[in-house]
């Protein structure tokens, strides 16, 4: 919505580089700024957030020094008088016991700090190596998609809760919430669910592993994952690979709608592919990790070959719920 | 449709909160839209004490049933000891332990839960999860169960006897995304039906009086911040990064406090509280200030922010408040401040630059239009509800809870 004539990304980097500027030149008072800090995180919620040892610390720092010069003032007439007497004649001794306490909690705070560093320093050099989030290839997909006959004749008298992944506007959710199945969406791509989720339909702006991670156990009757297994990096996809294992009652039906690896020769990659550095399986290695935990496996492949559908069932027992 | 509310407070004299919500949704789905909505509650008004103040008893509040219980126990002294014990490690409490915290918590309202049991509602709303109703209620109810979690990243959400709770919810309405992102990163839900509704806002209804003159104090300029004086909303540390602020930037510029005081500020000649308004007033002073600020670090949603861009009033919040920071950042209508540097150097560039301020406030009067106006809003949720009731009837197997209700 930021479309008026100041840019906001400007007015916060500006804002930003004003409070450098103003540290570097020593406008604030050091002290004071600590003190004012310790205030601020006071309450602030920590837990979960990138960054947030950084400004725990902030706090500690605050809160390391501690100040041998008891406050004296006082409501009585004489108090702040009797008060100040008391300091002066004490202050070696408090002086004494304060200057160790903060030499210590100096000492703990410095290295906590290291720790912050190592961290960062691990976090930066993990990011060489993984990508945040799983990458959504996109597939131009609607209700007259050649898989989507399958889809739908696969959950065709199922009820459980059904996970669309790359849902995009939600129309797969739709359809299959005509058969009667109870079907949500999760896309991470930016805008795609919005008017849909303002129409009333369940669709979340969502990473696929980052919303499997906080499913419960067997709670999922199925999933449909399309666009959201190619890109995946090894690690990723042992990930998902755990995850549905987790997530899937055993009584279920799953999905898996990709791009052929055949089809990805030379540069009919696409970008984001590309990019990501992932590559689809084959519907082969599909066929195999999903009999091998129990499913009954039928593949078709597109009429242009570039794209295929594993469509998977199992009937467990008894539910796991 | 018939809904029932269960929550601690209820009534016109409880301001703001997850309270203050549930009477809203509430009165907006009987006179808006015809439906039927009775509350379940306590003759409380303090939540620090949970003390019976009101009558027990049933009484219609602006056509909605109120059905009052007096509570066994409210807040005892001994909280604050159970919470400091907990505070710095929750997640590693104990069952029984943390168990303890949500009795101390208070309220206690065994008579409330008996008579919820009995309610024909089609549908349970629990209104926040914090409290020992929505804890020991939302397993009993034979009705689908909706949870407003109204959380946010507090010690008590990692205590154990929350993910029951939670994993007894047959959907959630969240304030925002940063809401459900937080209790899906804490409790294993992420399946659970939901919807992101936030709040709906009225429109502005002041009397067209000056708000400096509604403050007291004349034509000076000012910036407000509306909602409960609280410390843990972060008024003391408002009032102090501004009266740091006013000694470094001299000059009539001037912080007016409006809401239910329960902190002390400090006497100072550039610190105005006015404690409770009413709407007119609040309106009023809103509509006049400068700048509107959210402090508090710990909002489920704010009101009030929503209520400043209403009338076209720049916003600016704590930078660690994710919901607060989420509606500034979709919107455009608002900065935040992560420091004592980064609050002085934000306010001095707003209050010296009115074309800022317009263009941010108009963002975010556009925003709340399209977002939260009442009509949109209320349509949303009534269609959510329903289909939890159509989930509930049609796929019990959904709900261990609603497994066991079943008739045999």
């Amino acid at each position: 919505m930021n479309d008026g004539t100041v840019d906001l990304e400007i007015v916060r980097a500006e804002i930003a580089e004003e409070v450098r500027q103003r540290r570097a030149d020593g406008n604030f008072d050091a002290a004071k700024e600590r003190e004012l800090e310790q205030l601020f995180f006071q309450y602030a919620p920590m837990q979960g957030r990138v960054g947030a040892l950084g400004e725990a610390l902030r706090s500690v720092d605050a809160a390391a020094f501690i100040d041998p010069r008891v406050p004296v003032g006082s409501n009585q007439p004489a108090g702040a008088v009797v008060k100040k007497a008391m300091r002066k004649a004490g202050f070696w001794y408090i002086e004494w016991i304060t200057a160790q306490t903060t030499r210590a909690l100096s000492g703990i705070a410095r290295s906590l700090h290291l720790i912050d560093d190592e961290i960062t320093d691990i976090r930066a050099r993990l990011d060489l190596v993984t990508v945040a989030g799983s990458p959504v290839i996109g597939t131009a997909s609607n209700a007259s998609a050649w898989w989507a006959e399958a889809v739908l004749a696969a959950f065709n008298g199922s009820s459980g809760r059904t996970l669309v992944a790359a849902c995009a506007d939600g129309w797969l959710v739709r359809s299959l919430l005509a058969l009667g199945v109870d079907a949500y969406g999760v896309d991470s791509r930016p805008g795609q669910i919005t008017a849909a989720e303002i129409a009333g339909l369940d669709l979340r702006d969502d990473d696929l592993l980052e919303h499997l991670s906080g499913v419960a156990e067997a709670r999922l009757n199925g999933i449909v994952l399309t666009g959201t297994t190619e890109a995946l990096l090894p690690a990723q996809r042992r990930n998902l690979v755990e995850r549905l294992d987790t997530v899937l009652a055993s009584t279920c039906v799953a999905v898996i709608h990709s791009l052929h690896p055949d089809a990805i020769d030379g540069d009919r990659i696409p970008a984001e592919l590309d990019l990501a550095g992932g590559r689809p399986l084959r519907p082969s290695t599909w066929e195999s990790l999903l009999a091998d935990r129990g499913f009954t496996v039928t593949t078709q492949r597109s009429p242009d070959d570039a794209e295929f559908v594993v469509v998977a069932t199992r009937r467990g027992s008894a539910s796991l719920r | 449709m018939k809904v029932a509310y269960v929550t601690p407070r209820y009534g016109p004299q409880v301001m703001g909160g997850a309270e203050g919500a549930a009477r809203s949704l509430a009165e907006h789905l009987v006179a808006d839209l015809g439906h039927e909505a009775e509350v379940f509650t306590t003759c409380a008004l303090d939540h620090l004490t949970w003390d019976d103040v009101l009558e027990p008893g049933t009484e219609m509040i602006n056509g909605v049933t109120v059905h009052r219980f007096r509570s066994a126990a409210g807040r005892p002294p001994r909280f604050f000891e159970v919470d400091a014990a907990l505070r710095a490690s929750p997640s590693s409490a104990t069952y029984d332990e943390a168990l303890e915290w949500v009795t101390t918590n208070g309220p206690v309202t065994p008579d409330l839960l008996d008579a919820l049991e009995a309610s024909d509602a089609d549908v349970v709303s629990f209104y926040p999860y914090l409290f020992y109703m929505t804890v020991h209620g939302i397993s009993r109810v034979r009705q689908p169960a909706v949870l407003h979690p109204a959380a946010h990243d507090e010690p008590a959400l990692y205590l154990k006897p929350y993910a029951d709770a939670f994993a007894a919810a047959d959907a959630f309405c969240y304030h925002t995304r940063a809401e459900r992102h937080l209790v899906e990163h804490v409790m294993d839900v992420a399946e659970t039906p939901q919807i992101v509704l936030g709040l709906g806002t009225n429109h502005a209804v002041g009397r067209g009086r000056p708000g400096g003159v509604v403050a007291g104090i004349g034509d000076r300029p000012y910036v407000v911040s509306v909602g409960r004086v609280d410390e843990q909303k972060g008024s003391v540390m408002l009032a102090r990064f501004f009266t740091e602020f006013k000694k470094r930037n001299p000059g009539p510029l001037a912080l007016v406090f409006v809401g239910p005081v329960s902190a002390t500020i400090p006497d100072h000649p550039d610190l105005v509280v006015t404690g409770i308004v009413d709407e007119e007033d609040k309106w009023d002073l809103i509509g006049d200030a400068l700048v509107s600020i959210s402090p508090s670090a710990m909002e489920s949603f704010s009101l009030v922010v929503l209520e400043a861009w209403v009338k076209g009033i720049p916003a600016m919040v704590n930078a660690t408040c994710g919901p607060t920071v989420e509606n500034c950042e979709r919107s455009g209508g608002g900065l935040a401040f992560d420091s004592f540097a980064s609050f002085e150097v934000t306010l001095q560039r707003l209050i010296t630059d009115a074309s800022l301020r317009r263009e941010l406030g108009e963002k975010g009067r556009r925003y709340v239009a399209e977002t939260f106006d009442w009509p949109v809003l209320i349509r949303r949720y009534e269609a959510f509800l329903l289909s939890v009731i159509e989930r509930g009837r049609t796929m019990p197997d959904a709900s261990s809870r609603l497994i066991a209700a079943q008739p045999s």
